[in-house]
This record gives C-alpha cells, structure tokens and sequence, in this order.
C-alpha cells in the first residue's frame, strides 16, 4: 500500500503545474480505491479538507503575481497564476487524499513501521508517530475541557478572547501532565527513545498482483487522454 | 541474585515544587508477598511505585529491587523485572490496537517475533481478552482497557508487579474479574489502593504510609479492624 501510494504520490506531482486539468482523471484513484477497500470516499475526503486552508495559503500569492493570460475561452481570459493556484489545491488535496486512504487502510504503525525497514532514521519516525499519538492526547484533553465547560455553560455558546488564553493555558498543562504519565509507561516497558518494530510483512503474490493492478491504473490515469478518448467515442 | 523481593531503606522524596511526598520509609517486602500501601490521597503510595520502577529516583534514602539499587543506571534492567500498571489506563495504551500495545514492552525487550507473539496470546488469554486483538483501545470498556493494561505488563513477565489503584473506576463485575488476575499472579505484588475490600481479599499484608512515613505495617485485616490506627491515619 505504501509503494502503491507512492506510485501515486509520484503522478500527481508529475504533472505540469500549468495542466491541471491532467489531475482531473488521477482524481479516480481516491475514489476507487476507497470504495475497493471499503472505506467509503467521503470518509476519506472528509478527512482531507482541513489541509484546503493551508493549501489556499500556499498559492494565494500566484494569481497576484502571474498575470499573463494563459488561456481564453469566450472572451473571458484566464491567468497562468489562476491555473497553477487551482493546480496547487488539486495536488495537495489528492496527495492528502492518497495519503488519508492509507492510513485508514494499514494504520499509522504500519506505515512507521515501512518507514523504518525503508531505512528512514528511526528517530524521525519515533517523532512521527509520537506526534500523531500526542496529537491524539490534546485532543481528548481539549474535548474534556469542552465537556466541562458546556456543563456548566448554561447555553452560553461564544467567549471573551481572553478566556481562550486561559483555556489553551489549560489544555497545554493538562496535556503535558498526560504526555509525563504516557512517557512513564513507555518507559516502564523498557522504552529508551526509539520504538520497536513490528512483524515483517511477508510478500505474497497477492501483494506483487495487487501492486501491478494499482500500478496500471495509475499510469493509466496519468498518461492516457481520456478525454480524447470519451470525445472520439461521442464524436 | 533474586529480584523477587524489594527493599526501602529511609527513602525520602521532594517534588520540584518543594512538596515533600515521602520523607523517611523503610520496609521489605519479600518474595511471592502481596503488599497493600494504603494512605490517603497526597500520602506518598503512588510515588513510592514510581521509585520502585526507577520512573523516579529517591531524593534520599535507597530503594533496592533484589540485589541492585534504583538508580538511573540500573533504571533499564530493573524494569526488566518489575512490572508497572498505572492508574489511569488510558495511559498505558498508546498504540493503535491493543496486540501493538501488549506487544510494545517484549518488542523493547528485543524479543524474536514469535516469542512476542506467544507472549502477547498468554497474556491476552489470563487476563480474557482473547478476540481484541487488533481493536483499538477507545473501542473497549472500562473494564477491558483495565485488564489490557495488565495484560500489557504480564506480557513482560515481570516478577515483581506493582498496581497503582487498580479498581479505580471499575464497576463491580469488571473488580472482581480484576481480583482474579491477580489472584492467579504468583510473583510479589505491591498494590497502591484505597479499595479498603480488595486490600482485604488480595494482601495478607499492608502498609499504611501518613506524613511520608510509614504509619503501621502488619497483616492487612489485623490493621484494617484497628480502630485506632484507621483513625489516627484518617483512613476511617
């Protein structure tokens, strides 16, 4: 799964800034494997556009900058700046997409655990999947807190700027209490900075026909016009 | 060298912020004993546990499990053979399905594969939760995740084990399966409590710890009719 989404990864970012209409079809990828996996696509997808924000960030600059026309369609002419912006959001959204899809599929140690026998430091896995577990741990400190503020909110829905400082003042201790207790009991089961690998995923022919598949298909998404394809057929 | 028994010798503790948790304990506690602190809450039971495990060194004093002092050099082996169950589960499981979370302190161990495999099943099957293997710990009841953070430390093998308030939060039918794994543990166990009954049914000892010394040490029911001494250490 790791390779396929590499695969993927790899098409995506492939394709030339200027053409993001090439990342229509590499669009199915999500779909069709989320539903193969039986994760659903919306699941996936709804788990993908917290990054938009950031990906809006990112090109924000490019339609104020580049401002020679790169295509006219009925008069109405659009810039290259337009084009690369709109490319940007699509590629970070499929990447994420391709990303989410297998981590719902394999799980986040899995993909550590690749990580590591591809030969990525260790430690910058251990800070990876540390991150994503203390992630976790605000979380559920912050929905605590929210819990009890609501109990005793009485309906009350917005609060002063100045109470937010406080609440995050809180949740930061709170998690930093919880995170001391969570390095305790890794370390009381022998945790000395670097986590242990799993079992070694054994190759089947399952996996190399599975890999093929996916392989095709993407290629086949990012190299074959279907477009011209559909308007030959129509034509 | 045995590591089964577990030695305080004038063991004191100040926290950074200057509380002064435990100021001068001293007792044994001997091979296959079942050992109950018993104080109120501020008292020092949980710290002395932290200390046993070299999660924290004694400000003063000695702690020596078997022949080897706690300390930061001897932190690693000796963890090796005590085993910690915190109090609050939910700290103990930290990856994603509960057979990663069993598996996480024999994989430290440098265990080969199948052996972590046979471990984490043994453990899983003593503590009945064969079958949860690749859930996640949110998935479980209170209960469950309680018995999977047994089944995490049982999976190391420890000789000496040491439960902080292990029936904290616990309804009554998951408590009593709780008394049974630990009925059918035969190594030491130091047990952390203010489940006054458990105590009772579990420890043919206890230690009562007030002012960050040790109050009254003797046979857990002899201590717990005691009047007196359950009053003088507001236990009662």
């Amino acid at each position: 799964m790791l390779i396929i989404t590499l695969v993927y990864l790899i098409a995506v970012l492939s394709v030339p800034i200027y053409a993001p209409q090439k990342l229509i079809w590499l669009a199915a990828y999500p779909i069709i494997a989320s539903e193969a996996y039986g994760i659903g696509y919306w699941a996936v997808l709804k788990k993908s556009l917290w990054i938009i924000p950031f990906l809006i960030l990112i090109g924000i600059f490019n339609p104020i900058f580049d401002k020679q026309t790169a295509i006219e369609i009925h008069g109405l002419k659009i810039d290259r700046g337009w084009i690369s912006f709109i490319s940007i959001l699509l590629r970070g959204l499929l990447s994420l997409q391709a990303v989410v899809l297998m981590i719902e599929k394999i799980g986040f140690l899995d993909i550590f655990n690749l990580l590591r026998r591809l030969g990525f430091p260790s430690v910058l896995c251990t800070q990876l999947l540390l991150t994503y577990r203390y992630l976790a741990v605000i979380t559920e400190e912050a929905l605590i807190m929210k819990r009890a503020r609501e109990a005793r909110g009485y309906g009350r829905k917005s609060y002063p700027f100045k109470m937010w400082g406080r609440f995050i003042g809180q949740l930061l201790i709170r998690s930093t209490r919880r995170a001391t207790n969570i390095h305790r009991a890794m370390k009381a089961r022998g945790f000395s900075g670097t986590l242990p690998l799993g079992s070694k995923e054994v190759w089947t022919a399952d996996c190399f026909i599975r890999l093929g598949i996916w392989t095709a298909v993407i290629c086949a998404l990012r190299f074959i016009d279907f477009s011209k394809i559909i308007t030959n057929f129509v034509g | 060298m045995s590591h089964h028994f577990v030695r305080y010798t004038n063991v004191g503790y100040r926290y950074e912020d200057g509380t002064q948790a435990l100021k001068s304990v001293s007792f044994e506690v001997t091979h296959g004993e079942r050992v109950a602190l018993l104080g109120l809450n501020g008292s020092g039971k949980s710290t002395l546990l932290l200390m046993t495990d070299a999660l924290l060194l004694p400000s003063s004093g000695e702690v020596n499990v078997g022949d080897i002092p706690v300390g930061k050099k001897t932190a690693e082996t000796i963890r090796r053979s005590v085993g910690f169950v915190f109090q609050n589960p939910d700290d103990m499981l930290f990856m994603p399905t509960i057979y990663d979370d069993v598996a996480f302190g024999p994989r430290n161990m440098n265990l080969p594969e199948e052996e972590v495999n046979r471990r984490v099943n043994k453990a899983l099957e003593e503590v009945g939760l064969r079958g949860v293997e690749k859930k996640a710990s949110f998935q479980l009841s209170g209960g469950q995740r309680r018995s999977a953070a047994i089944a995490c430390v049982l999976a190391m093998e420890p000789d000496i084990l040491l439960l902080d308030e292990p029936s904290a939060n616990l309804d009554a039918r998951a408590r009593r399966g709780l008394i049974e794994i630990l009925k059918r543990f035969r190594h030491t166990i130091i047990l952390a409590t203010h489940d006054f009954d458990m105590a009772r049914e579990l420890c043919e000892r206890s230690v009562i710890l007030a002012d960050g010394v040790v109050a009254a040490d003797g046979p857990t029911r002899a201590l717990l009719d005691d009047d007196e001494i359950m009053k003088k250490t507001g236990l009662k």
